[in-house]
């Protein structure tokens, strides 16, 4: 009789431990659930978002079309734009994803999964800067700017002041 | 259990919680990737040269230009009235006090589109969602209002307008930077006292 006693008192053990943390873990768990989330999430952002745009900092993401070739590993190349698809066709990695299909999970999950270097490319340098940070704020890394237009942030004109004019002051 | 039990076990929670959050003061995307995806693709994401230029000429400051490129580079000229935040430094300060400035809009400009579309992805990732990029940058902004002339015969009330609007924001370029430093301010702040002088304004 003890021994069943025992055995039963044995099995109701954990629920007289759930029983008695039951405010602590309705506190704590669903906090915890939410940041496992949100740290998990293929599709999310990850914390830190500066951490995410240090490349675009130093240009490290930029390249130019005849310089991709420096870059180290199986190259795949994401064109954004379908005007510009048929200038590489002869390219053997080659997806055409339009940027409004960009974080689905099938492709955010090729370009987590791909091991090499990830090309952007677009006729717009715009487009291809701001799809460049919402992935890179994904959590993907090793994915560059591949451009025609490297000098896009060079200033191409000049600038000449004009001193001989002085302006007029309203007082 | 008794209540001070119940508190140091929370307190205990929570503090292992907090461990497992990543190290960093630094802020990270809060809007919703569909919703920063859809705002990024958006058109009206970026103003044109020639709106931008229709804003400087008016006068009006319930908008706010900020100027992405190096020190030196605002330095030798900007476009009037725009504050200096290099894209580099633009994390490490306080986003909310560069775009929470009482301003309706922002306007993001740097010599060309990389730089403004970064940073107003950012922004938009942050929900500042009054902040636009200006396309094409300064060099699209030397094309069409510093260099532009209107050749043709007749003018249109339209182009009459637009051409306008260039010739004043092109003017008031080309003063403000011929200026030493210390009278940029002094200048713009001229400017904007006669423009209210104009509309029948208080002092």
């Amino acid at each position: 009789m003890t021994v069943v006693a025992s055995n039963l008192q044995k099995r109701n053990y954990p629920m007289k431990i759930l029983k008695k943390y039951i405010i602590v873990i309705a506190i704590a768990l669903p906090a915890l659930i939410l940041i496992t989330i949100k740290t998990f999430n293929a599709a999310g952002f990850k914390y830190d978002a500066k951490r995410w745009s240090i490349p675009s900092f130093n240009g490290s993401n930029l390249v130019s079309i005849s310089d991709t070739g420096k870059l180290q590993g199986d190259k795949l190349l994401v064109i954004l734009d379908k005007e510009t698809e048929g200038e590489f066709m002869t390219s053997a990695h080659i997806v055409m994803i339009p940027p409004g299909a960009i974080l689905e999970k099938q492709h955010l999950r090729l370009m987590r999964e791909h091991k090499g270097p990830i090309l952007l490319f677009s006729a717009d340098p715009g487009l291809s800067a701001r799809v460049w940070m919402i992935i890179s704020q994904t959590g993907i890394t090793n994915i560059y700017i591949m451009t025609s237009h490297i000098d896009n942030e060079i200033f191409k004109s000049r600038f000449r002041p004009d001193t001989v004019t002085g302006p007029e002051f309203t007082n | 259990m008794n209540p001070r039990e119940k508190l140091s076990a929370i307190l205990i929670s929570l503090g292992l919680i907090l461990a497992l959050l990543p190290l960093s003061s630094n802020r990270s995307f809060n809007a919703r990737p569909e919703k920063v995806l859809e705002e990024i693709l958006d058109p009206e994401i970026t103003v044109t040269a020639d709106q931008t230029a229709r804003l400087v000429a008016s006068g009006d400051n319930s908008f706010q230009l900020i100027d992405l490129r190096s020190r030196e580079e605002f330095r030798a000229f900007n476009i009037p009235g725009s504050v200096n935040i290099p894209y580099n430094e633009f994390l490490d300060t306080d986003p909310h006090q560069i775009l929470k400035n009482g301003k309706s809009i922002n306007i993001l400009y740097s010599n060309g589109d990389i730089y403004s579309n970064y940073a107003v992805t950012i922004a938009r990732g942050l929900r500042y969602n009054n902040t636009f990029a200006m396309k094409g940058g300064l060099n699209e902004w030397f094309n069409t209002v510093m260099n532009s002339a209107f050749s043709g015969e007749r003018i249109s009330a339209r182009e009459n307008a637009l051409y306008e609007a260039r010739f004043r924001a092109r003017k008031l370029f080309t003063e403000i930077n011929s200026l030493p430093d210390s009278l940029k301010q002094k200048f713009i702040e001229s400017k904007r006292l006669a423009a209210k002088k104009l509309d029948g304004g208080c002092e």
